[in-house]
């Protein structure tokens, strides 16, 4: 028979106590805090995939973060075009009321004058901002897409005329010729990478009907512009003697198109785990490229049809209105697809973020019910051997002699 | 056969229940003495030669008192609790490392990184909002603090537990100093008085407990009653003499990679290293020299990936202020107790390069092989774009303009010898007085193959929150790499897991191993007190027969004296 001693049985006492204790205190740790994993070591492949999924769903909110940014964006897009619409409407209805052969010059500068507020009122759409920066500038947001400017020209029959101590290149004229379209140039801009014009001047088109002034001349008469290109054709000898004076002075408003090194810069945004997706509308895209007939050139062109009331010009505007409203909607189009793209992927998002919350709780949660029901046997046993200790500990031999 | 040998018998007997009761005494005062063995007592039934009877009982003889103990498994003890000490110590160590990191939770590393991703596709949303740059750039200081927090938590850990090698060799010395004296203490005591030095001999073995739980011992006894300790095949306690360690100060890397001082461990007499095989000591060497070392290197692994990774992506770039070729993290700050935001990203958050850019390209244009020469004209000033019209959008500082005649490096500065437009691509020298025009120039530099793509760019910012998926880390055989820096942590943080359980798991072993062997132990050299009691009720029984046999011999006496 093993002998039994006192220190023995108090070791074995205290260890079980110890053991108890600390078998307690971890399911006391795990209900307080509500949390199965306290510690990488309480389980190693689980605190791998608990932080796996924290990553991942740390990731899908801020895509749904970026999901919201970017709807909102694309909503700011999508009123801005539609706003077009009721203007594109009453453009078409003033070029087919112009277009009538009952019309009076007069009731066309009346159209000219409302197509004009019209023309104002695109450009200043054309110019939206979205939290300081402009949405149809592509990725140079600090810059106007467009602007109304006025210039002035100076017509002179000696060519590129130096000013006193000025030097080559900042003359502020061009060459005079009577019968030969004179093509304007924005004398206040130089772009260092056009070659268009004399010393790197941007030509000027889409100038206002009704805007031009020579003092001195007459329009229709003396000069004839053609307000889309940005050209002007002298026709009388009244004309040439204004320019031999030197005082043939161009004043003109016009749609400037701003040099925008980044107009078809893609605003981009990250909507799923890799993948991103462009969001900004460029204003080529939207409203036509300088090159093409675009949205202010068509509208000119129906404004110089009222402005010299010619009925031709303002049928043949009609088509290119048309194409521009098409261009425009095309866009819109896309906007719409992509909204619901935006839509689409914030679902999925959404539902990853359930899933992916979902495992993280299995992973990561306490199961209440079998915490708490672990947590009651180990404080029975710890109870237990308590009791245990005090019936055991005390017995001695001493307490019957 | 006298009356007056029944009395010595008498007498005998009174002194042997006496003592037997003294060693009763000491058993019960000394149930709670650590190391203390119960003490038994040998009786013998003494006699004489009668020439009548032949042998006569002549009383008792108390023949010696003896610990009642197992030294086999003493030793079995011994070697578990060095195994139990080095556990224990480890596991220790990997509690600490563990609080360090605090993963899971909202503060670790693993939300910081998120946190750090997330604002960089914040900032791609608001490439132009400067409240975006700065949230990015605080949440990237939360970043780099909280890398430095978790080495500089390990570095502090790594010194402590070196000047806790110096307490364990202080108290090794003091032990073996103790042994050694016990040692004299029992060789005097059994040798010329031919006792059994007991109580000697409990403190003694107590000592060797002490001792195998700092460093694994072995340990023989001579006939003398000396023990002589070898530790690691080293003598440590002769039984003359004691051989001292002492530590010794070695210059290594600590964790963070600057230079400290170790403390090493050899015999102070000789140049003998000391290794201990297992025991706190070598727990202690383990987690200052291999374990967080291991950790520390995954981590700054971890770290540099990140300030590459970043970097890459973010000089390729262009800053609010159209410049190219900023660093976001210092390139020369790469661990993860050194990691910090670029000085241009300190002082401004437009620094941070959210817009997209090309290709950084490097170009060698010396003044012999390119042309047109990169000689200055009379304005002081090369223009590397009549070399190339691509020669723009240089990166920030990475022109370097050589004098290929004296091979002098030119110093970049309006009051030093040239300025660059970074824009326009052109190097103005201002140090005419040396370098006239004329002077022909070797110039290296870096540029962006395309330009700045505009303020409402996030393109970049984009390109660097996608950095967070990149696979950039452990490299297989074929040279890929197969995890990003997030998975790479979570397998850190795992890694951690498991050695932590590992080692919690062989400490309760080994735990159990040493309660076991104590419990055995306690169960030969414990004191049972009611086995005691019993003792005491015995021999004060036989105290007080023993008295009574006198008395009756007494009487017997008296009787006759009346005769």
């Amino acid at each position: 028979m093993a002998r039994i001693t006192f220190s023995q049985s108090s070791t074995v006492v205290m260890r079980q106590l110890g053991n108890n204790q600390s078998l307690l205190a971890s399911w006391q740790e795990k209900l307080s805090s509500g949390k199965a994993l306290n510690r990488p070591s309480d389980d190693a492949i689980g605190v791998v995939n608990d932080l796996g999924l924290r990553t991942n769903l740390s990731h899908r909110n801020q895509n749904k973060r970026n999901d919201d940014s970017g709807s909102t964006y694309l909503t700011v897009l999508d009123s801005t075009l539609t706003g077009y619409d009721s203007l594109f409407q009453r453009t078409r209805e003033l070029a087919l009321e112009g277009a009538s052969d009952t019309l009076q010059p007069s009731d066309r500068v009346a159209l000219n004058n409302e197509a004009k507020q019209i023309l104002l009122q695109m450009v200043n759409m054309a110019d939206t901002s979205y939290k300081g920066d402009y949405v149809f500038s592509g990725t140079d947001t600090d810059k106007v897409p467009y602007s109304v400017d006025s210039g002035t020209m100076n017509i002179n029959t000696v060519a590129n005329e130096v000013p006193a101590g000025g030097v080559v290149g900042d003359s502020t004229d061009v060459a005079f010729a009577l019968n030969t379209p004179i093509q304007l140039y924005d004398r206040n801009k130089t772009d260092s990478t056009s070659t268009a014009s004399p010393y790197g001047n941007p030509e000027v088109k889409r100038i206002i009907p009704d805007s031009v002034s020579i003092t001195g001349l007459t329009e229709g008469t003396d000069y004839t512009v053609d307000y889309v290109k940005g050209t002007i054709s002298f026709l009388s000898a009244n004309a040439t003697a204004t320019a031999t004076a030197g005082t043939l002075d161009v004043k003109y408003d016009w749609v400037r198109r701003n040099e925008l090194t980044n107009s078809n810069g893609n605003i981009n945004c990250e909507v799923e785990p890799g993948i991103s997706m462009n969001i900004n509308a460029k204003a080529d895209d939207v409203f036509g490229k300088e090159t093409d007939m675009d949205l202010f050139s068509s509208v000119i062109s129906l404004m110089q049809g009222l402005h010299t009331s010619t009925q031709s010009q303002i049928e043949s505007s009609v088509t290119n209105i048309d194409t521009s409203y098409n261009r425009l909607l095309g866009q819109q189009a896309t906007i719409g697809a992509r909204v619901n793209r935006m839509q689409s992927t914030s679902d999925r998002n959404d539902e990853d973020i359930v899933t992916t919350t979902g495992l993280q709780s299995k992973v990561e949660d306490l199961d209440f019910a079998d915490a708490i029901s672990k947590y009651t046997l180990a404080d029975t046993v710890y109870q237990a051997s308590l009791k245990s200790a005090s019936k055991i500990l005390p017995e001695s031999l001493m307490n019957y002699l | 056969m006298s009356l007056m040998e029944g009395l010595s018998i008498g007498r005998r007997g009174l002194s042997a229940a006496q003592i037997a009761i003294d060693v009763t005494g000491q058993n019960i005062s000394n149930a709670n003495t650590d190391g203390y063995s119960r003490k038994s007592l040998t009786q013998v039934s003494d006699y004489r030669t009668d020439g009548t009877y032949g042998q006569m009982g002549f009383g008792v003889d108390v023949v010696s008192v003896n610990r009642v103990r197992d030294v086999f498994i003493d030793r079995q003890l011994n070697s578990q609790i060095a195994d139990q000490g080095y556990t224990t110590d480890l596991d220790a160590a990997y509690q600490r490392i563990e609080n360090v990191h605090q993963e899971p939770s909202t503060t670790g590393l693993n939300e910081t990184m998120d946190t750090f991703w997330n604002a960089w596709s914040d900032l791609s949303n608001n490439p132009s909002d400067k409240s975006a740059r700065e949230s990015l750039k605080s949440t990237a200081q939360v970043l780099t603090d909280r890398f430095h927090y978790t080495a500089n938590e390990m570095t502090s850990y790594q010194n402590s537990i070196n000047d806790q090698v110096q307490s364990y060799v202080g108290q090794i010395n003091d032990i073996a100093d103790k042994i050694s004296s016990l040692n004299k203490t029992i060789v005097a005591a059994e040798g010329a008085q031919n006792d059994n030095a007991n109580d000697a001999r409990d403190q003694r073995d107590q000592l060797i407990k002490q001792l195998s739980s700092y460093v694994k011992i072995d340990y023989t006894e001579d006939k003398s009653g000396a023990v002589s300790v070898t530790a690691s095949g080293n003598m440590l306690i002769s039984p003359q003499t004691v051989f001292h360690l002492e530590t010794t100060r070695q210059d290594v890397h600590d964790a963070s990679g600057a230079n400290a001082t170790f403390y090493g461990v050899k015999f102070e007499h000789s140049d003998t290293a000391f290794v201990p095989q297992s025991g706190k000591l070598k727990a202690m060497f383990d987690t200052r020299d291999v374990v967080i070392p291991s950790y520390m290197n995954d981590l700054n692994a971890m770290t540099a990936t990140m300030v590459k990774a970043v970097n890459t992506v973010h000089e390729s770039g262009y800053t609010m202020d159209k410049t190219t070729g900023v660093d976001f993290f210092d390139p020369a700050n790469t661990t993860a107790a050194t990691i910090s935001l670029s000085a241009a990203v300190i002082n401004d958050s437009n620094s941070i390069a959210a817009a997209a850019g090309g290709t950084i390209q490097s170009v060698v244009m010396t003044g012999a092989t390119v042309p047109p020469t990169p000689a200055s004209d009379a304005n002081n000033i090369v223009n590397l774009t009549s070399a190339s019209a691509q020669f723009r959008n240089l990166a920030q500082g990475s022109v370097v303009v050589t004098d290929p005649v004296s091979g002098t490096v030119l110093q970049e500065g309006s009051s030093k010898d040239y300025v660059v437009d970074y824009d326009l691509g052109r190097v103005r020298i201002v140090n005419s007085g040396t370098y006239p025009a004329g002077t022909v120039f070797n110039i290296n530099f870096k540029y962006n193959d395309t330009g700045y793509s505009g303020t409402g760019d996030g393109n970049n910012a984009l390109a660097i929150s996608q950095v967070r998926d990149t696979k950039n880390m452990n490299f297989d055989q074929t040279g890929a790499a197969t995890s990003s820096i997030a998975e790479n942590y979570a397998g850190y943080i795992g890694r951690l897991g498991v050695e932590r359980s590992q080692a919690k798991s062989s400490l309760d072993t080994q735990t159990a191993l040493v309660e076991q062997l104590t419990n055995q132990q306690a169960s030969i050299a414990g004191v049972n007190l009611d086995e005691e009691m019993t003792n005491l009720i015995k021999y004060q029984q036989s105290y007080q027969a023993s008295a009574k046999f006198i008395s009756t011999i007494s009487t017997m006496m008296d009787v006759l004296e009346k005769i």
